[in-house]
């Protein structure tokens, strides 16, 4: 997706959350309210003024040749992993799921042998509950199996 | 005093206290180079370990841990561009520019020097301290404060880079973010959609690492490259050291500054390396702050380490902590029989003085001990970023998680790092965001108190004017200055 683009829609969507939360301030109690509804009209007034003068340079430049590109695809592959990562650990557990995480990704996408990714996987498993069982690290638990 | 010094100096070189300091001090180096751990984790650790401890070993231990958190928290943030905690987020502006370029030992050399350097200078301030510090302490009143914080909150602006607009909407959506949760006037809740966790407002160890380190991960797999770009190290630690010692006074000044602002309680330590980068940003000449300047690192580390001597000043003479690390040491404080206050001055004064040497004495050695690090740890800005994401990954949702212990924390993680993220390609400032969040709070709570203890009347204090002036001077200072110069070289003078 064309950058420019790109930064009109993200500050229009900040413009969006700002109005939203200078609109809820309002319902908020005298002493709750002055700060957020102060500081949502400022981000409001900039975020607007920002979004105006983004809008009518695209405008003038339409024309000039081609704009840099963001990538959109990868990213949110890459996000998937993560979010596929909290998914299962929520679903089987921190060990568990760091086991199939990690061999998963550094099958896949580090290209490592299955043996190479196996003990890179047993290798940063020991030294998590290590360093866990050292420093008394709390670890995030499974919804369903309370691991 | 020159005496108790010195029969203090006898106390602390004992094998039993150095042995305790030296296991502190590689607890606090451990700690971080964790990203998401910090002081505060660090000192929860050893509590339990200080009860009933006489207190001379029990302090060798904890200001052992807590003088070197931030010296071991510089290698994150060099080389990966990852907070190790909240005191070296302003390290990352320089450091990991200059990681990128394989000068990652010499970043880490310049940092851990100024570290230690930091780290002795607030030690030296704290001792200094001692007779002058009660009455410098109660002439911050609420109004002071809040200008104090304003002046934090100037830096978002210094930190914007090319765009303002972009630079105030990013403080502006961090100090929206730091308003989630309840209120410091009234007790009510703000934005929390009634769920439970945002009832306390999000924490900031995972707004930092949201914010820097989710970003990283992505951009690290979408290159497919490792965060040294040259392939290659350049340049070592004692390049970086000697870099340090070229800019002795930025040394001077910065650590100066931390002890100062690390001595106002309330302020809060994570702004301290901000407003350290801000301040060598406008004095120091021909910079390139932001692209891999050396002195953009040195600034930073040098307030970091010197704003835990200044911190322990309020915190033992007054017991008022001023921050999380420093109320968990006066807990230990009374594990141990004692009591922070005007005692500490008194019949506790060679214990006081005790802790002036730890902080100094821990901090050369934690720096060297990192130096020593440097050479091998360095090598991980080489791996390619397909073999190491994924790793961190696991390694930053587990920081993540311990700020609360809460599945919250992994999804404002998540959530805070995407925003983190656009932003990123969107060549959007993140400092100022973190700025903004960081004195969201302080900004609210002492102009709500300003207002309804003094009216509009505080406006008239003089130290209120001399900030509101320095405020002023610190965000047009730049730009005036830059307009006569061009006049002047259009003119031909």
């Amino acid at each position: 997706m064309n950058k420019q683009t790109l930064n009109v829609i993200f500050t229009f969507c900040i413009f969006i959350v700002f109005v939203w939360a200078a609109v809820t301030a309002l319902t908020f109690s005298r002493l709750a309210q002055f700060f957020p509804l102060y500081v949502s009209i400022a981000g409001s007034i900039v975020s607007g003024i920002y979004l105006v003068k983004e809008v009518i340079k695209i405008r003038k430049q339409k024309d000039q040749g081609s704009h840099p590109k963001v990538l959109i695809i990868k990213p949110i592959i890459y996000t998937g992993w993560i979010v596929g990562y909290v998914i299962t650990i929520s679903l089987l557990g921190l060990l568990i799921a760091s086991t199939i995480y990690l061999i998963a990704f550094l099958l896949i996408e580090s290209k490592f042998t299955f043996f190479k990714a196996l003990y890179s996987t047993g290798i940063a498993l020991v030294i998590i509950t290590v360093l866990s069982n050292l420093l008394n690290i709390a670890w995030p638990q499974s919804v369903l199996l309370g691991l | 005093m020159i005496e108790s010094a010195m029969e203090a100096l006898r106390i602390v070189l004992d094998p039993s206290r150095i042995l305790f300091m030296c296991l502190g001090i590689g607890l606090g180096i451990v700690v971080g180079l964790l990203p998401g751990l910090g002081g505060t984790v660090g000192m929860s650790l050893l509590l339990p370990f200080v009860f009933g401890m006489d207190p001379f070993v029990g302090m060798a231990l904890l200001i052992g841990m807590v003088a070197v958190v931030h010296t071991g928290d510089t290698f994150p943030s060099v080389l990966l561009g990852i907070p190790g905690s909240s005191g070296s987020q302003a390290t990352i502006m320089d450091g990991f520019p200059l990681a990128k370029k394989g000068e990652a030992s010499r970043a880490m050399g310049a940092a851990l020097f100024c570290s230690m350097i930091g780290g002795v200078i607030g030690g030296v301030a704290l001792y200094l301290a001692i007779p002058i510090a009660a009455p410098l302490i109660t002439s911050f009143n609420s109004p002071v404060l809040f200008m104090l914080t304003m002046l934090g909150l100037s830096m978002a602006g210094l930190l914007a880079g090319d765009s303002p607009a972009k630079g105030a909407l990013s403080g502006l959506m961090g100090l929206m973010i730091g308003s989630v949760g309840s209120a410091p006037a009234i007790t009510e809740y703000r934005y929390t959609f009634d769920f439970l966790y945002l009832s306390n407002g999000l924490s900031l160890p995972v707004v930092a690492l949201a914010i820097f380190a989710f970003p990283i991960l992505i951009t690290m797999l979408t290159h497919k490259g490792s965060v040294a770009e040259a392939n290659r190290l350049k340049g070592g630690v004692l390049k970086g050291v000697g870099d340090a010692l070229k800019n002795k006074f930025l040394i001077m000044r910065s650590a100066v500054l931390g002890s100062l602002i690390g001595f106002i309680p309330g302020l809060g330590g994570s702004v301290v390396d901000w407003l350290a980068y801000g301040a060598g940003k406008k004095t120091v000449r021909n910079n390139k702050f932001g692209e891999g300047d050396i002195r953009g690192v040195i600034a930073p580390e040098s307030a970091n380490n010197a704003k835990e001597g200044g911190s322990l000043i309020p915190t033992l003479l007054f017991g008022i902590p001023g921050s999380g690390t420093t109320a968990i040491l006066l807990g230990g404080l009374i594990l141990m029989g004692l009591e922070a206050g005007p005692r500490m001055l008194t019949t506790e004064l060679p214990l006081t003085l005790s802790i002036v040497w730890t902080l100094v004495i821990a901090n050369i050695i934690g720096a060297i001990l990192c130096m020593t690090l440097v050479k091998p740890i360095s090598k991980l800005s080489l791996i390619p970023g397909e073999k190491l994401v994924p790793f961190l990954t696991i390694l930053l949702l587990i920081g993540a998680y311990q700020s609360n212990f809460a599945w919250g924390d992994i999804i404002a993680f998540i959530a805070i790092g995407l925003l983190g993220y656009i932003m990123t390609i969107l060549d959007w400032p993140r400092p100022p965001l973190l700025i903004g969040f960081v004195l969201a709070i302080s900004a609210e709570r002492y102009y709500w108190i300003s207002i309804e203890r003094y009216g509009w009347e505080w406006l008239s204090n003089p130290i209120v004017i001399t900030i509101g002036v320095l405020i002023v001077m610190l965000l047009t200072g730049g730009s005036i200055m830059k307009k006569i110069s061009n006049n002047l070289q259009r003119e031909g003078v």
